[in-house]
């Protein structure tokens, strides 16, 4: 008997013992009969795709399945074609062989209903990009439960999501809008570094405009304080003295002014004509 | 005479030996049987595998499946509540639970199958019929796509 197998021994047809790899003997004549399980061997199954020089019947798809059991219904009805392949080991060889009759036959089936289940519960961008993952370890669960169910014997190693593809007649379409989704990325960048450049520019104009006209500000209030503070000075030396005070506003007023003036003409205060002229005609009172 | 007398314990013997081979059967441990006598089933089915005795050429041994069987329904149009047309393709697992109704009533397996065919189509088509097929695509209907 090969190494990677046991055989289980069935005397007048009922479940006798099961044997290690090595030389056995059984009684002839039909009242035993063992049969060999590969319990060891790695087995797989692939949907939607052969390899081949298979000698499992039911590692690859029927010819007339392999599209079909691929194409499937995305939760937001979308289609997607979803190739996947499980890996599974015979874990108890009893019930592989007396518990179900077609255990391999009925494992693709449970492994298609679950793909379509949680393919069925997932967006079509989920199941082509993102999701595969998450798709991968739930199928997995979700076909160890129901194998355990149908008491197959199976237990279940991996199960791996190959090509996932929109459709034929999509899958230009799809290029198309992927591209465009790079080109709108690419623009935003752009826009992005462009606004990089001019706004915190102006941002640091806006600060300084607003830092000098504070500044103007508080010189302008300053200022004004000072003056109405000296006014209040000199409106109370105004009260206590009014002509001494007037006198001195006057003088120091003028004093300002005058150095301001190009040409200085003073006359005497008696004058009344600018020229200094006797004027004894006037005096007369008569015309010339 | 000596010689005679060989060949008659001979056949006696050989004779012995065929009722004493077709009073007896196996049972696998994939199968469960009911012993008919003449046609007519009598005691109860025999679920447990081995060597068993039966009485000879008056009682026969009819065999059925005790494992999970399959059925495999061919991919059919059906219309969803909302009057769009799906292909649906079904599978199904069963297995018999009262063998000595399975026996009266349908014989064989092929019957069975073919009951299954009509009962799981016409089961399906309504049940497809009632849902929508956001529903039949997702496990529930709130449940939105994350």
């Amino acid at each position: 008997m090969p190494s990677d197998s046991v055989a289980v021994v069935q005397r007048f047809g009922k479940y006798l013992k099961e044997v290690p790899p090595g030389l056995h003997f059984k009684l002839p004549l039909g009242i035993d009969t063992a049969t060999i399980v590969p319990v060891k061997r790695q087995l797989k199954q692939e949907f939607g795709f052969t390899t081949a020089g298979a000698t499992d019947l039911y590692q690859s798809p029927q010819p007339r399945d392999a599209t079909r059991e691929t194409q499937m219904v995305t939760g937001d009805l979308n289609a997607a074609l979803v190739e996947w392949v499980v890996q599974y080991r015979i874990s108890a060889p009893v019930k592989f062989l007396f518990e179900v009759r077609e255990p391999s036959e009925t494992l693709r089936y449970v492994s298609e209903s679950v793909m379509r289940e949680v393919v069925g519960d997932r967006t079509v961008d989920e199941v082509i990009t993102i999701g595969r993952q998450e798709i991968e370890s739930e199928a997995l669960t979700k076909m160890q439960t129901l194998s355990t169910k149908y008491a197959m014997g199976i237990s279940i190693d991996q199960v791996q999501l190959k090509n996932i593809n929109p459709p034929q007649p999509v899958q230009e379409s799809f290029n198309e809008v992927n591209q465009a989704q790079q080109e709108k990325e690419k623009l935003i960048n752009e826009a992005r570094r462009d606004y990089n450049k001019v706004i915190p520019l102006a941002e640091g104009e806006k600060d300084q405009r607003i830092r000098e006209a504070d500044g103007y500000r508080l010189k302008r209030i300053n200022e004004a304080e000072g003056d109405a503070a000296r006014f209040s000075a000199l409106l109370a030396e105004y009260r206590k003295a009014p002509e001494v005070t007037r006198r001195r506003i006057y003088i120091e007023t003028l004093e300002e002014v005058i150095p301001g003036v190009r040409s200085k003409i003073i006359i005497d205060e008696q004058t009344r004509s600018i020229l200094p002229l006797l004027d004894l005609d006037s005096q007369t009172g008569e015309k010339p | 005479m000596n010689r005679t007398k060989q060949l008659a314990i001979l056949a006696v013997l050989g004779i012995g030996a065929f009722i004493a081979m077709s009073g007896l059967y196996t049972v696998s441990e994939v199968e469960q049987v009911i012993i008919t006598q003449f046609g007519k089933p009598v005691g109860d089915p025999v679920t447990t595998a081995g060597l068993k005795v039966k009485i000879p050429f008056i009682q026969s041994v009819n065999a059925i499946d005790k494992r999970v069987l399959e059925w495999d329904g061919n991919p059919s149009d059906m219309p969803t509540k909302d009057k769009l047309y799906i292909s649906v393709d079904l599978f199904a697992r069963w297995r018999i639970t009262d063998p000595l109704q399975y026996f009266l009533r349908l014989r064989d397996e092929r019957s069975a199958q073919s009951r299954l065919d009509d009962i799981l189509g016409s089961e399906t088509r309504n049940a497809v019929a009632k849902h929508e097929l956001i529903e039949i695509t997702r496990t529930t209907k709130d449940r939105v796509p994350c």
